[in-house]
């Protein structure tokens, strides 16, 4: 074993360094490098006929909308929303920097499959999530590279999310976990950095070891770095915890200290078989309550322009009410929205559904409705969000391609 | 003796020179006759003469012509009259092939216990003539035949002394197989077999009683799958038929319609069978292609060396046991090596650290500690018990406070109703019952507070808390119609309506409890709806129990229009039917339990709406009907149930009888052992390392087909849990060769697992005597302390998301790596234990300590220098477990460590002592010799205060700095990775 040799550690205890263990400096990320992603996962499959593809009943359909008994369809800039829930506020505040895509086949109506492919770009086990891959191909070495609240975060074993509430996070960022003097404390933690290194070095030909004994060192050396997220907050009194947004804000400070650079949060309720309306409203109010939270802060923390907001869900709601006449099933055609402030691409839609929620086909050269057109499929927006967010054409692209044959440029 | 026969047959074969000789008789060729040699070096006259059929020169035999090998063996006189079985094997191209009893060469290892006949029992006169094989050999290539006889029941072997040597040039195709084998794999393989077939009839799907089990894509894929339809074929009357039948929805094929007669897919696949068939009839010839069938050629896992028996007790006592081995057990293993490990493993899997191991292990796969779910079904306010009923009555009646129910009594309750199914599984396991009762047991675990509640027939002592669970039968469930609701009277408390009684009509209903299926708080977790209609039960019963994952099948573009199918397109559409056939009789069988997961016979459990649409369509419902008309009735695969009651009572029995239920029991408890879930089988072949992992994955399945075996057989899941750790799985520790393993490479396999947060407070609690907690909880009611409320757990579970764990709600995978936070959540605990560690063992007497049992305060390096490093040598084994060379650096870094604090801290202007986050709460067992009083709150004896330390001079005292630097030491173990890492 590899051992930090007897002198060099007395010499390090005696001279009462008080240093890092070993310093290793991140590029800083914020303000001049890559956005943070956020991605907001409506888990359980959203009602879209009640938010950003909205329908409503015609006679020869069945009812597929309640909220359309008493109102009609509203825009937004250029951007058709349902007034239902607090969809009207949250579609005002975003549509000059928001692009919807709706139409999209996830040719699937089961929810773990559906989930997977709508967050990773594949329809089958196995890929990692955008986020995952996204932190991977621009920040692989920062200590929270990609950040967990919960929801789909496969990493396909490229790098650790880190799982958290964002309350945790906070609470053991604080420099203040030293107890002992510094020396000693560091000392140790010299020390077992040393182990770890050993254990790395010696079994090589072990791919899990190297990993496992490789992120404990990291560990190690990242752990001190978790004290920005303090210093950010210091900086920030005015901006509070002890809400539900607290994972929200704990990503938008790590990025803004340059530890991190994407974070899933999942929002649940949204497996309306039963009472649709009743509940799909406050799982839309939730959701687009996080959103705005995370533009509001993003604002307040000198960040508005740096972030890129991805919105979907495993699939959608079936245009019609079940037996019960009041719940929905599964139906396959989903959405997407992308926000981002001053895009080129806001205040737009690109592909769309018959009045009975079926997709039509999409021309990819101009977007427009077209029968011979390309059937958007998840794998079609993966494709130019990762060309987009600059993963096209490396390594991880490589690793997990998405073979798609008909590009949709619908980002530049 | 193996490695003496294939040296022996190799190192004739690079001295030998085959001696030929030519027949007079025309298209034959017989070989000099070779003299035998015996594996016991004994002398014998036995010769061996080869004869060649059909061909006259054995150098330039044509490759795919037709040809024989006969052999004539001249028998010395000790071996006539015996009975014997023949052996053929082949040497070409380095790689051994032998000939089985199916008259086909496969690769042999050249192991002796791989040896095969492919004769067997024959009897021996004078002179045995014998064909070896009659067929075609399509690889080119130089072969070496040897033979070899052996008498039943005795391992010598006499065996050719020298090979033949028979050389195939390059010849003609075979053109009528090459051809079949062409058009089957561009018209057939692809859009039939691959997009069709394999997503039932492959290993782990749902066509698993199917002949025909196909492989997914690999290099070999198209050759296989023709000679498993070829097999099918030639075993079967009317083989063609059977298989287009099927396909095109006849036969009861439970995958429906995937051929329609007539179309193209149909009549291209009908058109192939057909040929095959007629080949079949026309040519008996035996083809030999001595192609590998599998992608690898090496037994990787032969490649990986176990980890010393000692460091296997250790970490399976940790992992089983959540513990160190006991003394006894190290002696076990140190007497009688891996024979005392199983003894040993027997020793640990007993008491309280098995029973964790058991109750975390079930948590892990069916996330059942997740109070919303619980809340939404519990029974306090369900009339159908009025024993709950008055236990809530009586509470808030008592306490007239709704705030107090809710954080006193229901909370209290719902870890009693999340561990019911942990405690059922822990029960059979530790008692050593059948481990199929965990579907089949017709009672449930209660504890007290269950118990009463649910009228059960149980009894429990007065100083029995709410940690014990007992077996017990529901005795006190009442259906709607044998309650009087006129009768009972509700009363208004605290702005909370409860009954304050409950008038019943008749003698309690006859729960039919079948373990786990029953479990209110399994199928809480697992809800259903009006819609859903128990299929999410059904399919995590599949999951958890058949080893069949439904969600897996689909992992495939379903076809849209069946995605908007209107017409019952679980029933009529194929591309639903493939898996809702399996799927729905199933979920059928939980007919009689409703959204709220109770018990509801007799159709009481239909859909309000199903019986009186809102929509004002005409209902399918008719006056007596306990099930759904437009679903399948309840049963699993071709067994129907037919008892309209007890449904998942027949359900249990008929999973138990299924093998595929002892393989899912193996892969069920597979995480709990290795610390990661087994290999899902690899779906694209495109995907990077598809191969590594496709072997992997198939290797892995053999063994767990092993332990599954085991099982079925001996019922006991205890003998799996010993197989596993004795397995290389478990043991594995190195690579000898740096090759390219699939296992090392898609496995943590030769590396160690992070501890769950579980494992490690125990570990710490058992290491230190101490759990880290933030904040101190009241837990005690009507004077007993609720030892297993969960709101007593520690920091390691409160934190269990961010370490690494699950919250059985939005977070179910477990990570395996260290992350920041996770590295600093440690850090913490380790200062903030390692101090009162250290003041409490000092405090207690010598003999009756945990931690310092070799020193006292007074020891310092100057005057006990070799004291102080066999304590640091003690705790640095019970720790980190290190050994040999690692060992001793360990000691002399941590001495170092503790000189350097003995005479660097009286500079520091507080010492670790000092220092001590005194203001953190601990939970903790009671100090022996320690009057507690002096350092507890008077209504929790566990509970230590901390701050009152201070105020004990003997203990805060460190005036050399002893404790502070021994506080350094367990701050060093503590926070060392060998700590985390198991």
């Amino acid at each position: 074993m590899n051992r930090i040799n007897r002198r060099s550690f007395m010499r390090l205890l005696a001279g009462g360094a008080t240093a890092p263990l070993v310093s290793r400096i991140y590029p800083a990320v914020e303000p001049d490098n890559r956005n943070l992603l956020l991605v907001f996962q409506a888990t359980g499959a959203w009602d879209i006929a009640s938010f950003c593809d909205p329908k409503e009943n015609y006679e020869a359909s069945q009812k597929i909308t309640k909220w359309s008994d008493r109102s009609s369809i509203q825009m937004a800039g250029n951007i058709p929303y349902a007034p239902f829930s607090n969809n009207a506020e949250f579609f005002e505040k975003h549509y000059k920097n928001m692009l919807v895509i709706n139409g999209v086949e996830m040719q699937t109506n089961a929810h773990g499959i559906g989930v997977i492919h709508s967050f990773s770009g594949r329809l089958a086990r196995g890929y990692p999530s955008l986020t995952a891959l996204y932190s991977a191909s621009h920040g692989i070495d920062l200590p929270l590279a990609h950040i967990s609240t919960g929801g789909f975060s496969d990493s396909g074993g490229i790098l650790t999310p880190v799982v958290t509430n964002g309350r945790s996070l906070l609470r053991y960022a604080n420099q203040n976990i030293q107890r002992f003097d510094k020396t000693l404390f560091n000392g140790v933690l010299f020390l077992h950095g040393e182990t770890a290194l050993s254990r790395v070095n010696d079994r090589q030909n072990i791919p899990a070891n190297v990993k496992q004994y490789g992120s404990y060192l990291d560990s190690i050396q990242n752990s001190a770095e978790l004290e920005k997220l303090i210093q950010i907050q210091n900086a920030y009194p005015s901006i509070e915890f002890g809400g539900d947004n607290d994972s929200i804000l704990v990503a938008l400070m790590a990025y803004k200290a340059g530890l991190s650079l994407s974070a899933d949060f999942s929002y649940g309720g949204f497996d309306t078989h039963d009472n649709n309306d009743e509940e799909q409203a406050p799982a839309l109010a939730n959701l687009t309550s996080g959103i705005n939270y995370a533009v509001d802060t993003a604002a307040k923390l000198g960040i508005a322009d740096k972030v890129t907001i991805i919105v979907g869900s495993d699939f959608s709601r079936t245009p019609w009410y079940n037996s019960s006449d009041d719940g929905k099933d599964h139906w396959s055609i989903g959405s997407y929205l992308i926000i981002e402030e001053n895009a080129q691409f806001g205040n737009a839609v690109i592909g769309a559904t018959t009045a009975d929620q079926v997709q039509l086909k999409v021309n990819p050269n101009n977007f427009s409705l077209d029968d011979q057109g390309l059937q958007l499929l998840p794998q079609h927006v993966h494709q130019e969000i990762r060309r987009h967010l600059g993963i096209a054409g490396n390594k991880f692209d490589a690793l997990f391609p998405l073979n798609v044959r008909d590009e949709i440029n619908f980002l530049t | 003796m193996t490695k003496i026969i294939l040296k022996a047959f190799t190192l004739i074969l690079v001295l030998s020179c085959a001696v030929f000789s030519h027949q007079a008789l025309p298209n034959s060729y017989s070989f000099d006759p070779i003299r035998a040699q015996k594996t016991d070096n004994t002398e014998t006259e036995t010769s061996f003469l080869y004869t060649i059929h059909d061909q006259e020169n054995p150098t330039s035999i044509q490759a795919n012509t037709l040809f024989s090998l006969a052999i004539e063996i001249s028998l010395d006189t000790e071996n006539v009259d015996q009975n014997v079985d023949l052996y053929s094997v082949v040497l070409l191209n380095n790689v051994w092939w032998i000939l089985n009893l199916d008259g086909d060469y496969v690769e042999w290892s050249g192991e002796l216990s791989a040896l095969v006949p492919f004769n067997s029992t024959v009897a021996l006169s004078g002179t045995l003539t014998k064909q070896i094989f009659s067929g075609r050999f399509s690889l080119p290539g130089d072969y070496s035949f040897f033979t070899a006889y052996a008498p039943k029941g005795d391992g010598v072997l006499t065996y050719t002394s020298q090979p033949i040597n028979i050389s195939i040039v390059a010849g003609e195709p075979i053109d009528a197989d090459a051809e079949t084998l062409s058009l089957f794999s561009k018209t057939i393989e692809t859009t039939i077999i691959q997009e069709k077939c394999v997503a039932c009839h492959v290993s782990g799907g749902l066509a698993r009683n199917s002949a025909l089990q196909f492989i997914r894509t690999n290099e070999l894929s198209a050759e296989n799958n023709l000679e498993t339809i070829k097999n099918f074929i030639a075993s079967n009357t009317n083989g063609t038929g059977k298989i287009l039948n099927k396909a095109s929805g006849g036969g009861a094929h439970t995958g429906g319609v995937q051929l329609p007669i007539d179309s193209e897919d149909y009549n291209r696949f009908s058109n192939l069978l057909d040929e095959i068939t007629e080949k079949a009839k026309t040519s008996e010839i035996k083809n030999f292609s001595f192609q590998k069938t599998t992608v690898a050629q090496t037994n990787s896992l032969n490649q990986i060396n176990n980890e010393p028996v000692q460091q296997t007790l250790r970490r399976a006592a940790r992992i089983l046991g959540n513990r160190l081995p006991s003394s006894e057990e190290k002696m076990l293993v140190q007497k009688n090596g891996e024979q005392g490990l199983d003894n040993a493993l027997t020793s640990i899997m007993k008491n309280r650290g098995f029973h964790k191991f058991i109750l975390a292990g079930v948590e892990d796969r069916l996330f059942l500690n997740n109070n919303q779910a619980i809340s939404d079904s519990a029974a306090t306010g369900d009339v159908n018990y009025p024993g709950f009923v008055k236990m809530n009555y009586d509470f808030i009646s008592e306490t007239q406070s709704y705030d107090r129910l809710a954080r006193e009594f229901w909370d209290r309750l719902l870890p009693a109703w999340a561990y019911a199914s942990g405690e059922l599984v822990a029960h059979i396991i530790e008692n050593d019952l059948p481990y199929s009762e965990i579907l089949t047991a017709d009672y449930m675990m209660m504890n007290r507070l269950t118990n009463q509640g649910y009228g059960g027939n149980a009894t429990f002592s007065d100083d029995e808390d709410d940690s014990v669970f007992k077996p017990s039968k529901i005795l006190g469930y009442y259906l709607p119609n044998q309650i009087d609701d006129s009768k009972g009277e509700q009363v208004m408390i605290d702005n909370y309506s409860t009954w304050a009684h409950i008038e019943t009509t008749e003698q309690p209903t006859t729960f039919p409890h079948s373990g786990l299926l029953t479990d209110m708080t399994f199928l809480a977790r697992y809800p259903t709806t009006a819609t859903n209609r128990n299929r999410a039960r059904a399919r995590w019963t599949f999951f958890h129990f058949l080893d069949v994952d439904i969600e897996g099948a689909t992992q495939r573009p379903t076809d849209e229009a069946a995605l908007q199918d209107t017409d019952n397109p679980t029933m009529n559409n194929p591309s639903c039917t493939v898996c809702h056939a399996i799927l729905d009789p199933v979920a059928a069988a939980f007919k009689n339990w409703d959204e709220r997961n109770q018990y509801r016979p007799n159709g009481l459990a239909l859909d309000k709406f199903y019986k009186s649409p809102q929509d004002g369509s005409t209902t399918l419902y008719r006056e007596g009907d306990t099930w759904y008309r437009d679903m399948r009735e309840p049963g699993l695969f071709e067994h129907a149930i037919t008892n309209t009651d007890q449904t998942l009572q027949e359900l249990g029995k008929l999973i138990v009888q299924e093998p595929a239920f002892y393989r899912a029991s193996v892969k069920f408890w597979w995480p709990a052992i290795f610390g990661e879930p087994p290999l899902e089988i690899p779906i694209h072949d495109g995907d990077f390392n598809f191969a590594s992992k496709l072997k992997a994955y198939e290797e892995q399945q053999k063994f767990i087909q092993t332990l599954a075996d085991v099982l079925y057989q001996s019922k006991n899941i205890k003998d799996v849990f010993k197989l596993m750790v004795r397995s290389v799985w478990f043991r594995g520790d190195s690579v000898s060769t740096p090759s390219e393993n699939p296992f090392v490479n898609e496995t943590n396999i030769a590396s160690r697992q992070l501890l769950n947060p579980q494992q490690l407070e125990m570990k710490v609690e058992e290491l230190t005597g101490l759990v880290h907690a933030r904040q101190r909880r009241r837990d005690i009611y009507n004077g007993l302390p609720t030892q297993f409320s969960d709101s007593r757990r520690g920091t390691l579970y409160q934190e269990r998301v961010a370490l690494g764990g699950h919250n059985s709600d939005t977070v179910l995978n477990r990570r395996e790596l260290v992350s920041p936070l996770m590295q600093n959540v440690f850090l913490t605990i380790a200062q903030d234990i390692s101090c009162p560690a250290v003041v409490y063992d000092f405090a207690v007497t010598k003999s009756k300590r945990r931690l310092f049992n070799l020193v006292e305060v007074s020891d310092t390096p100057e005057n006990s220098s070799r004291a102080i490093k066999d304590q640091i040598r003690e705790l640095t084994e019970r720790f980190i477990g290190s050994s040999g060379q690692d060992l001793e650096t360990e000691i002399n870094t941590l001495y170092e460590v503790f000189q350097f604090s003995v005479r660097e801290s009286s500079k520091y202007w507080q010492t670790a002592i000092d220092r001590c986050r005194l203001d953190t709460d601990f939970y903790g067992p009671t100090l022996i010799g320690v009057d507690p009083n002096e350092f507890t709150q008077d209504w929790n004896e566990n509970y230590i205060d901390l701050s009152k330390i201070r105020t004990v001079p003997k203990l805060i005292n460190d005036d050399n700095h002893i404790k502070s630097s021994w506080a350094i030491v367990l701050f060093y173990l503590l926070s060392h990775p060998d700590f985390i890492y198991e």
